[in-house]
């Protein structure tokens, strides 16, 4: 649920709660395999935040905006499919 | 999104409730663990077709263990709490709107510190209201026994009572065993993890369905005050079950039952290992952890009810 979601239900008060993006929260960001992904969903039932969602082609991806970079999408993915990217953008200190 | 019908989208709603964007630490169980509940909680919504109202209720601002449903309602304190759902009823009552339907049975989250702090309250609160309390649970108490065990120089060390192995017995059966749950006569009580999560979701699930007040002990792994790294949460706390630190069970009309039993339980030395808050924790005292582990577990697997083992001494 996002944040213009819960503004119009009026169960949040868009002026003294506040969201933070989490995007300046990370140097990474977890990428999909989709040769090695089955689709099974469970880096979306483990992701604390609720940034992993379903394209349309039935792969996930994560909402880079909400996604804080704690990796347990990686520790629990079965087959291995999610890999840590570094972001460019964010840290370029960190590519070699 | 037809193909939304995959393994773990094809058991649970489709639809998100939780809100993104909160002020958690990375890989916050507590967060993982609202979202779940918020997820149950979402399918029994009376706006959605359910029978009975129930409503996802938090008692903090917006932060962690919030469950930020469509109607969600914040309090700081458990008082406040009471008064938001009678004046949310009074408010139904008065209005036949579809969009102001009773809370029958509100689903509150609340942390444990709350829990043992407004304990008065909270009793006063089960006597008249039919509610689903979950208890987000990262160990309070045992940080106080950690901070406890660091030794003080000179005189304050004879003023003030060490840590013995009594102390470790004491805080892994009251922790496993909240005093409300022992005092209280629940309809439907549990202890969850969400590193096993479809055990989670059909404990909310049976609370959810049982006929007085229920209560749901979740363990939440925190990364920032026991001191491990954020992709570990859910690793801990599949190895706090597995060791029998902290047993999956249910208790209905007071009789105790396992719901994940593990023959070969590993040593408790697997799970204090990974976290660094141990650090200053004299090392002799480990073994009493195993030891209270191993008296808990035989006498949940033994004897029948809930109240003869938190009586036990």
């Amino acid at each position: 649920m996002k944040k213009q979601d819960c503004i119009k239900f009026g169960s949040v008060n868009p002026i003294t709660d506040d969201f933070k993006i989490n995007d300046d929260w990370r140097f990474e960001r977890p990428v999909w395999d989709t040769q090695k992904c089955v689709r099974c969903g469970i880096c979306y039932l483990s992701c604390p935040d609720g940034a992993i969602f379903q394209n349309e082609d039935g792969f996930y991806a994560a909402d880079l905006t909400y996604c804080k970079g704690c990796g347990l999408c990686i520790q629990q993915c079965v087959t291995g499919c999610i890999s840590l990217e570094i972001a460019v953008e964010r840290a370029p200190w960190l590519v070699k | 999104m037809d193909r939304f019908s995959v393994f773990v989208p094809k058991i649970l709603p489709r639809q998100e409730r939780f809100l993104s964007g909160r002020r958690s630490c990375k890989g916050c169980v507590k967060s993982l663990a609202a979202r779940l509940v918020s997820k149950v909680t979402d399918s029994a919504d009376p706006a959605l077709g359910g029978i009975n109202g129930h409503t996802g209720i938090s008692n903090s601002a917006l932060s962690a263990n919030t469950f930020a449903h469509d109607r969600v309602n914040t309090a700081d304190t458990l008082e406040k709490l009471v008064f938001v759902i009678d004046s949310f009823n009074a408010k139904s009552a008065r209005q036949s709107k579809s969009s102001h339907v009773a809370v029958k049975k509100p689903v509150i989250g609340i942390d444990r510190k709350v829990l043992d702090s407004d304990y008065v309250v909270l009793q006063r609160f089960l006597k008249n209201k039919n509610a689903l309390i979950v208890c987000f649970d990262n160990e309070p108490a045992m940080d106080t026994l950690i901070r406890r065990a660091i030794p003080r120089p000179f005189i304050q060390n004879e003023r003030k009572h060490s840590v013995n192995e009594k102390d470790v017995r004491d805080a892994v059966r009251q922790k496993n065993i909240p005093a409300v749950a022992a005092k209280e006569d629940f309809s439907y009580m549990a202890t969850a993890c969400p590193s096993h999560p479809f055990d989670l979701i059909e404990k909310v699930r049976r609370g959810l369905d049982s006929p007085g007040n229920a209560f749901i002990l979740v363990l939440t792994p925190c990364p920032t005050g026991w001191i491990f790294a954020s992709n570990k949460t859910l690793d801990i706390g599949r190895r706090a079950v597995l060791t029998g630190y902290f047993p999956l069970y249910e208790v209905i009309d007071g009789v105790i039952r396992l719901t994940i039993q593990s023959k070969n339980r590993k040593p408790v030395q697997e799970y204090l290992a990974l976290q660094k808050r141990f650090f200053t924790f004299p090392a002799s005292l480990m073994p009493a952890f195993q030891t209270a582990v191993d008296e808990f577990y035989e006498d949940i697997q033994k004897t029948g009810t809930i109240h003869e083992i938190a009586t036990k001494k």
